[in-house]
């Protein structure tokens, strides 16, 4: 019976305006609710009026009814969840039997927002988050809903985790709704555009607009969803804009103005029209007057092939886009220790290089044998996204870290890949078909590359049927046409490109890894810039290449000049206009190593990054052996600043700025000698305590105690007692520097200390931040209060050097 | 409960943003100047401002016989009661409140982990710019509010902040639940009882009838001269106390 009824309004969605209810907060207040009143306590203490109200919305036509549960999840009710969402659902499903409208009216259980923030932004975890809502929409369906609506969320992510949670825990139907400002965005900056391609790349069944707006205001936004969603619509606007009146706010739009402008939205096509803040049973009952003339227009499939970021929508086909590569240890030693190391600032570091260079799209693959790539996947997704607003390509060959990262994913992602092989196809397309994504799928099989173009076609189609079978829509899938190395197969390039050129043709789009093609030839940059302008001719979507090499971006922004899509040649001149001559490489003037010795030193004390790496490198390629360098150079220009600063002569963006040099020439020599360590003067774990988000202040020590000589574990912030104890114990560390901004914080620095003592006894823990001071240091049981970053290294040189 | 509607660019006090860099009163170079302009066009670029208030009546008065003295005074505004000397000496004589809370978003958040992944130095400048920011517009948020209230004959105490004194954190809670901040303005609370996005304001604002005779002891002269760091418990610690 309950199927049947989801199956009726799946039906309904696509064949039939159907009408929302309004407004409930407001109904309540007038009703006696008090401000700060939780409104989901009257489904208890109330249970008439919210039955009553839910029939009043009956009679004025509305076909789908909220439940009184928008607030209701675990947070806010810890103990009478299930009797509230009960009650609510039963109190919908009596008005609907009441009125006599079993055949056309629903229950919905309404979802709003946990009012958390997620993490790494705020502190609610993501698969928390999931947890939360799909606890509510299982406890619904058990309760007899028909439909589920996930409303007024101004968050891509927390939208997404909701959607999640209830496809996860129920069978029903799920509808949702997100608050768009003003200027069309989200409050964490995504789009009509982005939203909806997350949307309908996790299978909501209905998908739209609600509250922060009016109707007129709603009118571009409900436009756009039109233009570009392939299934139902939703317009739910507030009654106006609000004011305050004798403490009750109160909303402009009286409903016979409310409906008129909503039939504006519904002659764009919109399907499903309702009200939020502010509209009443009589503003449902203007608009479905007004509107029941309107014939009903059916949701037409949209031909186009988002990718997206939290913020961000590209489309592919149109303009080619770049992925950028460089995210990928293949070859890359520094990107594998730091993988090892798990020193994700360097692998975050690499993104925003990429992202300045002009990359599109940035590949996420952190494959190597004996780490655990679903957890580092997961940890990598998720820092990226806190930084960086490209879309990510996620290339992996294990289902594990796919998924890992499917789920965390901020928006519908690029995945790398799928090829037309039974055992990978089985293995990645049930993982898109549930979370979405625009899927590549390289032209081979179990047997190898196919060696001429058809056998990759014929590839190309095993995977596009394949594609059908999972309900995967056809212009989600990018096919990879399979760069080999010419230097080992003269025709190889021929054939790649023939691929691209017959995909294309058909209306599909394609991709290709383009440096593959120079491997083993000399100065490949010629090559692969060459190869690149090839594969666009033909009609490559997206390149996979390095954004920091300038050749590629050469040949990247001619191509778009010369083929009419670089509008007035903007992007062109916004290159390379203020360059008056081409950049030749600056020839080395003839100075002896004492001069750079100098340069170097001034670099650093005068805090002159660019200078510092130049010259750290010329010293080193002259042969001057990189501990010379540290302890000559490095080491003594940072003591003078420190003790500038320390003297109160120089100021803390000063020592900062000596700071950024100096970590930039330790960053060329890290490069030219990983193998030749500098000699660490100790170990020390630094870490923001446990429900402490602010790490600033421990960021500025890491960098100063690097600089020092010091090696740093960085744990990162929120972070648990236990981890930091477990950590101290693997590495054997003496000394642990804890940051806590908020006296509400020092409460997990003190239980860390404790922990520590407990466990760890011969560990000394120094402690800061913004509300320590040395008594209070002392009564949490810290070894050492540090006022600022070069007192904790002062203090770290004491420890280390009775050590 | 309103919310409104932020005209951008905000314009930060350029000496309050030295002040949270540490320089003491002291000129900065011109490097550092110029990317404080650069760095606060780029947050001027990126941030979603939003604000919301609401305004109750305000009931301060002694609590039941019985409860413990720290107790005897209670602030009583809506849901909420508060006992705190300090938001005590900072509302007397006032009959209604403004709740009030502002933020900047999430970008200032996202600009400075992103920035600090290449200068320390720059992420420093992103969090000085950025608090004067939020400061710039709970100023001209509250400057707006004065004039509005003026008019209809009611004059106003100085912002103050839960964990400012004595007034518990915890408070916070209330605030932001009272405002449906989360909803409102994307302004959230972790368990912890922190803000985030981390450039948000949190405020109560004390309103008193123009004809009432009451004078805001001492508390106005306080705003006038820029600082709230008379009330605060760390003003003998803190490295950017100006007392």
């Amino acid at each position: 019976m309950k199927n049947d009824r989801s199956e009726m309004i799946r039906t309904l969605l696509r064949t039939k305006r159907l009408y929302w209810d309004g407004g409930m907060g407001s109904l309540l207040q007038e009703k006696g609710l008090c401000p700060g009143e939780l409104p989901e306590t009257w489904n208890l203490s109330h249970p008439d009026i919210i039955t009553g109200i839910a029939r009043e919305y009956l009679a004025a036509g509305s076909n789908l009814i909220n439940t009184n549960t928008f607030g209701a999840n675990r947070l806010k009710y810890p103990a009478d969840l299930k009797e509230i969402i009960f009650s609510a659902v039963s109190h919908v499903k009596d008005a609907i039997r009441a009125e006599g409208r079993e055949d056309n009216a629903f229950t919905v259980l309404d979802i709003g927002p946990t009012g958390k923030l997620l993490a790494p932004m705020g502190d609610l975890d993501f698969e928390d988050a999931v947890s939360i809502f799909g606890e509510i929409a299982s406890l619904g369906e058990e309760a007899g809903a028909d439909l589920i609506l996930i409303e007024t969320m101004s968050d891509s992510y927390e939208l997404k985790a909701a959607v999640l949670g209830a496809k996860e825990n129920s069978s029903l139907p799920v509808a949702a709704t997100a608050v768009f400002d003003g200027s069309g965005k989200l409050m964490t900056g995504g789009t009509p555009l982005s939203v909806i391609a997350m949307l309908e790349g996790l299978k909501a069944d209905a998908i739209g607009i609600n509250c922060g707006l009016g109707p007129a205001q709603m009118l571009p936004i409900a436009e756009e969803f039109v233009k570009e969603s392939s299934i139902p619509v939703i317009v739910n606007p507030n009654a106006g804009l609000p004011r305050e009146e004798n403490g009750r706010t109160v909303y402009d739009l009286t409903p016979d103005i409310f409906a008129d402008m909503m039939t504006k939205i519904a002659e764009l096509g919109v399907q499903i029209l309702g009200g939020c803040c502010g509209t009443t049973p009589e503003h449902i009952r203007a608009l479905k007057a007004c509107c029941d003339g309107i014939p009903y227009t059916a949701p037409v499939f949209k031909d186009r092939t988002v990718i997206t970021s939290f913020s961000k929508a590209l489309t592919i086909g149109e303009n080619p886009l770049i992925v950028g590569e460089r995210i990928n240890p293949t070859g890359k030693k520094r990107f594998r220790q730091a993988l090892i190391d798990k020193d994700i600032d360097y692998i975050l570091s690499q993104a925003v290089e990429q992202e300045d260079a002009g990359a599109d799209i940035l590949d996420v693959n952190v494959g190597i044998p004996d780490i655990d790539e679903p957890s580092m996947m997961r940890t990598v997704i998720t820092r990226l996204q806190a930084i960086c607003a490209l879309p990510l390509q996620i290339d992996t060959s294990s289902p594990e870290a796919l998924e890992a990262a499917l789920r965390r994913y901020n928006g519908k992602p690029l995945i790398n890949s799928v090829n037309a092989g039974a055992e990978s196809i089985a293995n990645v397309m049930p993982l898109v078909q549930k979370y979405g994504g625009v899927l590549v799928g390289l032209c081979l099989d179990e047997n190898g590359i196919p060696e001429t173009a058809d056998g990759r076609i014929k590839a190309a189609d095993m995977i596009y049927e394949a594609a059908d079978r999972y309900g995967i829509p056809r212009k989600d899938i990018v096919i990879d046409g399979l760069t080999l190395t010419v230097s080992s197969d003269p025709s190889s390039a021929l054939t790649t490109l023939e691929t691209v050129k017959r995909i294309s043709e058909r209306g599909g789009h394609t991709i290709l890894g383009v440096s593959n093609i120079s491997f083993g030839l000399p100065k490949r940059e010629n090559i692969n810039a060459a190869f690149y302008i090839m594969a666009l001719r033909e009609g490559l979507s997206l390149a996979i290449i390095n954004p920091n090499s300038e050749a590629m971006m050469r040949a990247h922004r001619s191509f778009l000049a010369l083929s009419g899509q670089d509008k007035g040649f903007a992007g062109y001149i916004d290159a390379y206009g203020g360059e008056s001559q081409p950049k030749t490489s600056p020839a080395p003037a003839a100075v002896s190593d004492t001069d750079h010795e100098k340069v170097l030193y001034e670099s650093i004390v005068r805090g002159i990054p660019e200078r510092a790496s130049a010259s750290t490198s010329i010293l080193l390629e002259t042969g001057v052996e990189a501990l010379t360098v540290i302890d000559t150079i490095l080491v003594p220009a940072l003591d003078e600043v420190g003790k500038g600063y320390e003297s109160g002569r120089m100021f803390l963006p000063q020592l900062l700025q000596s700071a950024d040099a100096a970590q930039a020439a330790f960053a060329v020599i890290k490069n030219s000698f990983s193998s030749t360590e500098r000699a660490s003067k100790g170990r020390i774990i630094l870490a923001t305590v446990k429900n402490d988000i602010h790490d600033i202040g421990k960021n500025i020590v890491k960098v100063m105690l690097e600089n020092y000589g010091y090696d740093v574990l960085d744990l990162g912030r929120d972070v648990p007692p236990e981890v930091i104890v477990d950590e101290a114990i693997k590495n054997d560390i003496r000394l642990v520097g804890l940051s806590a901004l908020m006296t509400t914080t020092v409460a997990s620095m003190e239980e860390t200390i404790r922990l520590l003592r407990e466990k760890k006894p011969d560990t000394l823990v120094v402690v800061g931040g913004a509300v320590m001071t040395p008594e209070y240091a002392e009564k949490i049981g810290a070894d050492a209060y540090a006022k600022d970053a070069m007192e904790t290294v002062r203090y770290a040189d004491k420890v280390f050097s009775t050590f | 409960m309103i919310t409104g509607h932020v005209s951008l660019p905000i314009v930060p006090d350029t000496d309050e943003i030295c002040r949270y860099l540490g320089y003491r009163g002291n000129d900065p170079d011109p490097a550092v100047k110029d990317r404080i302009r650069s760095v606060t066009d780029e947050l001027n670029k990126g941030i979603t401002p939003g604000f919301v208030y609401s305004c109750y009546p305000l009931n301060i008065g002694s609590s039941t016989a019985g409860a413990d003295p720290v107790d005897t005074v209670c602030i009583r505004f809506g849901p909420v009661s508060a006992r705190s000397a300090a938001l005590y000496r900072n509302l007397e004589g006032c009959t209604r409140i403004i709740v009030f809370a502002a933020t900047l978003g999430t970008y200032p958040d996202r600009l400075q982990q992103r920035i600090s992944l290449k200068s320390m130095r720059d992420a420093m400048i992103v969090q000085a710019c950025a608090a004067a920011m939020i400061e710039a517009l709970c100023n001209q948020i509250n400057e707006e509010l004065r004039q509005q209230q003026e008019k209809e004959g009611w004059l106003m105490k100085p912002r103050f902040s839960p964990g400012y004194g004595d007034l518990s954190l915890a408070v916070q809670k209330d605030l932001i639940h009272l405002l449906d901040a989360p909803k409102n303005i994307g302004l959230t609370l972790t368990d912890s009882l922190m803000m985030v996005p981390t450039k948000s304001v949190t405020a109560l604002i004390g309103l008193y009838a123009a004809d009432s005779g009451t004078d805001p002891a001492g508390l106005k002269d306080r705003t006038e001269n820029g600082s709230g760091c008379a009330v605060c418990s760390m003003n003998k610690t803190c490295g950017y106390s100006r007392i």
